[in-house]
This record gives structure tokens, C-alpha cells and sequence, in this order.
């Protein structure tokens, strides 16, 4: 058990934290966690890949930045080190290249971590994968895939997607439909990419401030999450009808509203 | 229970009258009472010996068929109104008794929230009534070379409203997920008559899916789901290999997921099981069928009567182990690139190739195991069986924990599947004596009928209880994808301890009239 109290924070803390963790959305990145309730008495689950019995109950842990759990212990996840297999290519702009990622995701090629840069003659695409067995073969698979709309950029340095952003980055939480229409402002890092979106930590060239990075990412609807004094709050349940059941529920917990 | 009376349950004062309220909202209902057997009952065993022996324990007053979300809403509304029990029930094929309306009410059937697909293969979903049937689904994705890779056994009977009230998974989890990894958005009633929708999306505060999925109908009613498709593989590559030792399968299958590689199909047999899997000498066709056929159905049932015995001879069996492997993807070169892969992790831990004709054979018969069970019901034996999850390191000590309770008390055979980097599931069959066939059953005498059943379900709660006290002391989870049900549910506060108390939080917050499938979960 590594003793986590940041998680309760946001379901972001974890991969705030996750240096040397594969990087997976955080939601998945806690196997189970210990949660406290208003009450003080632990509720701990039972690790396991899946479970099947009743609602995960870590969910009111997760997310709800300490309104109705707080998370004492998680159990996290944790993958082999491997040696990261970087591959880099050439798209026409940025949005090509945001479209290059999804599109390996649709083809289950997702790779752990991924950098896109605007560049004088379009944008330069690097992504590394990761595992033991699958890195070299998911990578070359990739390559087979992207073939058709970009070009190999091997003179791309390997760290490239490891460097730190540039200014003053936000992170959001993004579909790529929100990420191909933030892209002709600047560097994105992308992590825990899916077939619906990525989180991506956001930055404007020659050091942009964040509130205006901020501004950029929720005109293209993404949902800002880092820095704290810039995150949304978002749709909450009132959104899915389900107001009055949070209500409840805070009620219930003897949480805060 | 209700006395046996070998007819079937007739409709109560309170059924006729909310059959006609609910009438009146221009929902279909019945009180008939083939309707309301059918509404009573799963695939648990319990419910397969209750049929056996003519016993109708648990009939609801009345079922409603209604179309829409709205239609369920109004259904709901007028049950709080009426403080009257709601049941949803999709296609029941559940194993754990969760749709079984315990209390009675109105049994709430989903089969007919049967919406026209929408399928936008650009973004890679499909929007599903509830009612939807699985095998339907598929073969529909099919047509557009789409799949959603759920293939629970249940696939040919369970409804898409099952497997999120559920939790369901399927045999090639490993590669596509749990359902709960499926499922973008659901729509659902609540026990207030609300209609949800969960957002597709990044939204604030804790996440409202996944609270709602696996409440086995009482937080609410699901009426429609968005769920992830995926180009449908053209490829498969299929290997079986047999190991020296469970132990020595184990550590293979745990690199193979380890090392990043995402096999389609994984399952590990114990010794029993890879008989029964037909790798070895002994292999017979169709086991199951051959084993509850005639002659042998009468020394099938003298030998369950001594399970230790049975037990301990299969423990001077050979001890190998096989394992099934499968990839599929766009290219057969791809496919057998990653099958390599994993095989040569495989031949570290001593496996040795048996070829794919093992495994096609395997895979061939896996959709028909759930129905030959009942004819082992038939025959006069009971079998029940757990899927239960754990970390790797557990997840041997849990096969020979979970074995030594029950070895007195059933023939144990087990395999391991669903696995995934961080544990698996153990799959557990207990068989056991059930009585007389079911033809003999059917022709004797009441008493006798029920004498059978008591013994029967004393000598399979005997089991289950001997094996689900093993799983909570090794602490694995009860469940990994069957649910609780009616079934598990004394052994559910083991498992969450003080999470019982935020599940209760939950029913407060979603039913607050405590409507919605009471009896289950605690709840």
C-alpha cells in the first residue's frame, strides 16, 4: 500500500505524482483505494483487475475533491520499466497530427506518452510506447499506419517527447475533436490517450500566459484541470439529470454540498 | 418458500390491480401466469433445482413491457406511489439471482427497450436500447465489420441491460476489457421516476457511470447505453500449450500479460479441467454430455456422493495444466508475430506447443458449456459455479484454498481467465449430488420432489459457502463479473466492510423510496 492522501485532491493528482509510472488516466491508474467518508470509518476494497460487486464504490473518492471521501490509501498500479521505443514523424500542421494520434488509437496503438510541436513547415509528431514484449511491435505497426499521411522524422531527437513544456502550460481533459481545434496555438503533451480523447498538458509559444492558454483550451471545449486556480469545475451531475440525487448523497455521506 | 404445488403461480388482488395502472400508463403488463413464472426465475442453480422440483418461490404480482425511458419512468413513479417493489429483468440469464423479485411487485421486463441501433463507425460507437440481445448486437456490428468484443457465454441470452447492471465480462476481456471499460455514456431511470443521462465526456465531481453500473437494478433502471465498437479483426491466431505444473502456467500467463502483449483469448485449465478441455489422452468429445448420458448419469451420481474421493483421485492425475492463447488483429503477420512473442515467454516456463487444433476445438465449444450444465441439472447433480478476482500473487494460494474447502463437499474443477497485468479471475465448477433425474422427478411424488430439493440445495449452499468463505479469507473479490445477487450477498460485507455504509448512501441518494430490486445487495 503506498499512502496517497493528494488523490483525494482530483482524480488528477495521480498522474501529477506518477514519475515513473506508465502514465494511464488516473481513474484507472488506482487499482483500489482505503477512502474515508464524513464519518471517519475506512472503507477499503480488495484489489483485484475487475470486480463485479455493486457500484465502484471508489468513485466517490475519485473526483469529488474531497466533498465526499477522502482517500487515505491507494492501491496503484505499476508496470515493468521498460526502455520507451520513441518513434517521431512529419505532419502538415498540428491538427494532421492530432488526427495521426487518434487514429492510432482506433488501431489499439495508442503509445504511453506523445508530443506534437508547430514548426515553420508543419508539425513534428513523437511518440514513445512502452512494455517489455509489445513496445517494438506496436511501434512498427504505427509507422505502418501513419505511412500515408506523414513522414518519418528520425533526425528527432528520442527525449523529445520527455522534455518539459514550454511557458506556462495548462493540463486538460480533451476529446480530440477539442484538441485538433486548440492545435494551431502551440505545443501539446499528451498522455493517457483513448480512443475518445487525452488528458494533454497545453502551452503557447514565446511563454503565453496560462490564463490565456486556459482561455484558448475551453474555446475549443476541453475542460482545464491544472493549474488549480485555473481548473473547471464542469458539468456536474445537475448536467445528467441527477441533481437531486447529489443533493441526496451529499446529504447522506454528511458531506459538504 | 411457498408450499410445492406443481402449478404455476397465479396472479394476486395487487398484481390485477397494477396490471391495470400500469395499463393505463400504456405500458404493456400481464399477470398471466406463464408470464409470471418466467419472471421469477434466472440461470442461478438455485433456480434451476427450484424448476426441477415445480417450486415457484419468488413470482412477482405483475410484469410490465414498457418501449421507452419514459415509459419506465412512469412505471417507476407509480410503483413509489404504491410502495410496490420494482424488479428489472433482461434476458435471465443471470447466474447470481439478481433479477429474482424476491419481494414480489411489479417484475419490469427490458426486452422490449429495443431502440434502433445507431452505429457512427467514424467515432467508433453504438447507441443500444437495453433490451438489445447480445448475440443480436453482434451480429449486427458484424455487418459493419465492427465488433464490441463482449462475448460473455451468456451472449446468445443476455441483454445489453444486463451486462451493465452486472458488470458483465466477457472471454476476451483481456484484450477489449470489462464491460465497465465499454460503456461511454448510459441512459437509466432512478428510483424516483428521474430520467439520467450520463455525460459522453470530461465533466466535474465523481464520475456517475461507473456508480451506476454494477447496482443490479436498485439504484436504477438502464434503458439505453453508448458503447465503445472496434474494427472487427480479419485475423486469428490460436495456440494450445500444456504446462508440467499449474504453477509453471500460472507464471507464464502472468509474463505473457506483463510484458505489455494483449492476447485475445487466455485461459488457463487446472488438471480437471484440461481433461475436460480435451488436450489429454483422456479426452471425450463432449464431456459433459457423455458424462449425463445413461449409464453414466447413474455413476456420476453414486460418485458425487464421495467427493473427497473423487477429488483426491483427480489429484493423482497428471498435473499439466493447459493454457489457450489467442491474438487476433488485421494481419495474419501481426497476429502470429504477437502469438511468437507469447510463446516464446511460454517455453521459458517449460510450455510445450500443442498446436492450434487444440484450441479451436476449445474455442469451438465454448458458447455450448453453460447449456450442457443443465444437462448435468437433468442427470441429477447440481453445478454451481463462482467467478472470483485477484492479484497474481494470490491468485494460485486462492485455487488450492478455495480447493480445500471444498473437496469434501463437491468435484472442484477451476481455469483461470480474464487476465489482465495486475490479477485474474478464478473460475470455480462445484458438482454435486442433486437427487433424482429430472425425468424421474417429474413423474414421482411432491414429497419427494421437495425432499430432493432441500437436500440439494443444503448440499450446494454447503459448497458455496465452503468456497466463498475461502475467497474472502484469501482476500480476493466475491465477484469478478456474475454479480451479486441473491447469492453472494452474505458474503458482501465481507468485501466492502464500512463501503456497505456508502452503498447505503447510494440507495438513499438514487431510491429514495427503496423501490428498486430490494432484497439484493444488501439493500
Amino acid at each position: 500500500m503506498i499512502p496517497r492522501d493528494a488523490l483525494a485532491a482530483t482524480r488528477v493528482a495521480v498522474v501529477e505524482e506518477g514519475e515513473g509510472l506508465r502514465l494511464t488516466p488516473p481513474s484507472t491508474a488506482a487499482l483500489t483505494l482505503a477512502a474515508v467518508p464524513p464519518d471517519g470509518r475506512i472503507a477499503e476494497g480488495r484489489p483485484a483487475p475487475a470486480k463485479a460487486v455493486g457500484p465502484d464504490l471508489d468513485q466517490l473518492a475519485l473526483g469529488g475533491g474531497g466533498r465526499l471521501c477522502l482517500v487515505a490509501a491507494a492501491w496503484i498500479r505499476l508496470f515493468p520499466a521498460t526502455l520507451a521505443m520513441p518513434a517521431a514523424w512529419r505532419c502538415s500542421d498540428v491538427a494532421a497530427a492530432v488526427t495521426a494520434l487518434e487514429r492510432l488509437c482506433e488501431h489499439r496503438l495508442a503509445p504511453a506518452r506523445a508530443r506534437i510541436r508547430a514548426g515553420p513547415d508543419g508539425a513534428t509528431v513523437g511518440m514513445v510506447w512502452e512494455g517489455i514484449a509489445s513496445a517494438a511491435i506496436e511501434r512498427d505497426r504505427a509507422a505502418r499506419v501513419l505511412r500515408e499521411t506523414c513522414v518519418p522524422a528520425p533526425e528527432i531527437p528520442p527525449n523529445f517527447v520527455r522534455e518539459p513544456p514550454d511557458g506556462n502550460p495548462v493540463e486538460v481533459d480533451a476529446r480530440w475533436a477539442s484538441l485538433r481545434a486548440w492545435s494551431p496555438h502551440g505545443d501539446l503533451i499528451l498522455f493517457g490517450l483513448h480512443s475518445g480523447g487525452a488528458f494533454a498538458v497545453l502551452s503557447l509559444p514565446e511563454a503565453g500566459p496560462a490564463e490565456q492558454c486556459a482561455a484558448l483550451a475551453r474555446a475549443a471545449s476541453a475542460r482545464v484541470i491544472a493549474p488549480r486556480r485555473l481548473r473547471d469545475a464542469g458539468p456536474g451531475w445537475e448536467a445528467a439529470g441527477a441533481g437531486a440525487a447529489w443533493e441526496r448523497l451529499v446529504e447522506a455521506l454528511g458531506g459538504a454540498s | 418458500m411457498v408450499p410445492v404445488t406443481g402449478r404455476l403461480p397465479s396472479a394476486t388482488a395487487l398484481g390485477r390491480a397494477l396490471r391495470q395502472q400500469i395499463a393505463a400508463l400504456d405500458v404493456a403488463a400481464s399477470c398471466e401466469a406463464p408470464d409470471l413464472w418466467a419472471a421469477s426465475r434466472d440461470c442461478s442453480p438455485a433456480a434451476l433445482l427450484w424448476t426441477k422440483a415445480r417450486v415457484f418461490p419468488h413470482p412477482p404480482d405483475v410484469v410490465a413491457w414498457p418501449e421507452t425511458a419514459e415509459q419506465v419512468a412512469a412505471v417507476v413513479r407509480l410503483a413509489g406511489q404504491r410502495q410496490v417493489p420494482v424488479v428489472p429483468i433482461g434476458g435471465g440469464s443471470g447466474t447470481a439471482g439478481g433479477a429474482i423479485p424476491v419481494r414480489g411487485g411489479i417484475a419490469l421486463d427490458t426486452k422490449r427497450l429495443t431502440r434502433p441501433l445507431r452505429i457512427d463507425a467514424g467515432k467508433g460507437t453504438v447507441d443500444a436500447g437495453a433490451g438489445t440481445n447480445g448475440k443480436r448486437l453482434d451480429e449486427l456490428l458484424a455487418k459493419e465489420r465492427l465488433t464490441l468484443g463482449h462475448a460473455p457465454e451468456s451472449l446468445r441470452t443476455a441483454t445489453v441491460g444486463g451486462w451493465l447492471a452486472t458488470r458483465s465480462a466477457g472471454v476476451l476481456s483481456t484484450r477489449y476489457g470489462v464491460l465497465a471499460d465499454m460503456v461511454l455514456s448510459v441512459t437509466a431511470v432512478d428510483g424516483s421516476g428521474e430520467i439520467l443521462r450520463t455525460l459522453d465526456g470530461p465533466s466535474a465531481g465523481p464520475n456517475l457511470l461507473p456508480l451506476l453500473l454494477g447496482s443490479e437494478g436498485t439504484l436504477a433502471i438502464f434503458t439505453e447505453a453508448r458503447l465503445r465498437v472496434w474494427r472487427r479483426p480479419r485475423e486469428r491466431w490460436l495456440r494450445a500449450v500444456r504446462f508440467a505444473s499449474l504453477q509453471d502456467a500460472l507464471a507464464a500467463v502472468r509474463e505473457v500479460l506483463r510484458s505489455g502483449l494483449r492476447p485475445h483469448l487466455v485461459r488457463l485449465h487446472d488438471p480437471l479441467d484440461t481433461l475436460f478441455a480435451g488436450a489429454d489422452p483422456m479426452r471425450v468429445p463432449q464431456p459433459l454430455k457423455w458424462l449425463a448420458d445413461g449409464a453414466q448419469a447413474e455413476a456420476l451420481r453414486l460418485a458425487l456422493r464421495a467427493p473427497l474421493l473423487l477429488n483426491r483421485l483427480v489429484d493423482a492425475l497428471p498435473a499439466s495444466s493447459l493454457v489457450v492463447l489467442g491474438f487476433e488483429g488485421e494481419f495474419e503477420d501481426d497476429t502470429a508475430e504477437e502469438g511468437e512473442a507469447a510463446l516464446a515467454l511460454c517455453r521459458k516456463e517449460r510450455g510445450e506447443d500443442l498446436g492450434a487444433a487444440p484450441a479451436e476445438w476449445w474455442l469451438a465449444s465454448i458458447h455450448r458449456a453453460p447449456w450442457r450444465q443443465a444437462l448435468l441439472f437433468a442427470a441429477g447433480a447440481f453445478v454451481e459455479t463462482l467467478d472470483v478476482a485477484t492479484t497474481w500473487p494470490r491468485a494460485e494460494p486462492l485455487y488450492h484454498a478455495v480447493r480445500a474447502a471444498t473437496q469434501g463437499l463437491a468435484l472442484v474443477r477451476a481455469h483461470f481467465a480474464h487476465a489482465a497485468p495486475e490479477g485474474c479471475a478464478l473460475e470455480i465448477s462445484l458438482v454435486g449430488p442433486a437427487g433424482a433425474p429430472a425425468s424421474e422427478s417429474a413423474e414421482g411424488s411432491r414429497d419427494d420432489a421437495e425432499m430432493d430439493l432441500e437436500r440439494a440445495q443444503e448440499g450446494r449452499e454447503a459448497a458455496w459457502n465452503a468456497a466463498l468463505s475461502a475467497v474472502a479469507a484469501e482476500g480476493a473479490s466475491i465477484s469478478h463479473h456474475s454479480g451479486v445477487g441473491s447469492a453472494r450477498q452474505a458474503f458482501l460485507h465481507r468485501e466492502l466492510g464500512e463501503g456497505t455504509r456508502q452503498l447505503r448512501a447510494l440507495k438513499k441518494a438514487f431510491d429514495p423510496h427503496g423501490i428498486l430490486n430490494p432484497g439484493k445487495l444488501l439493500l
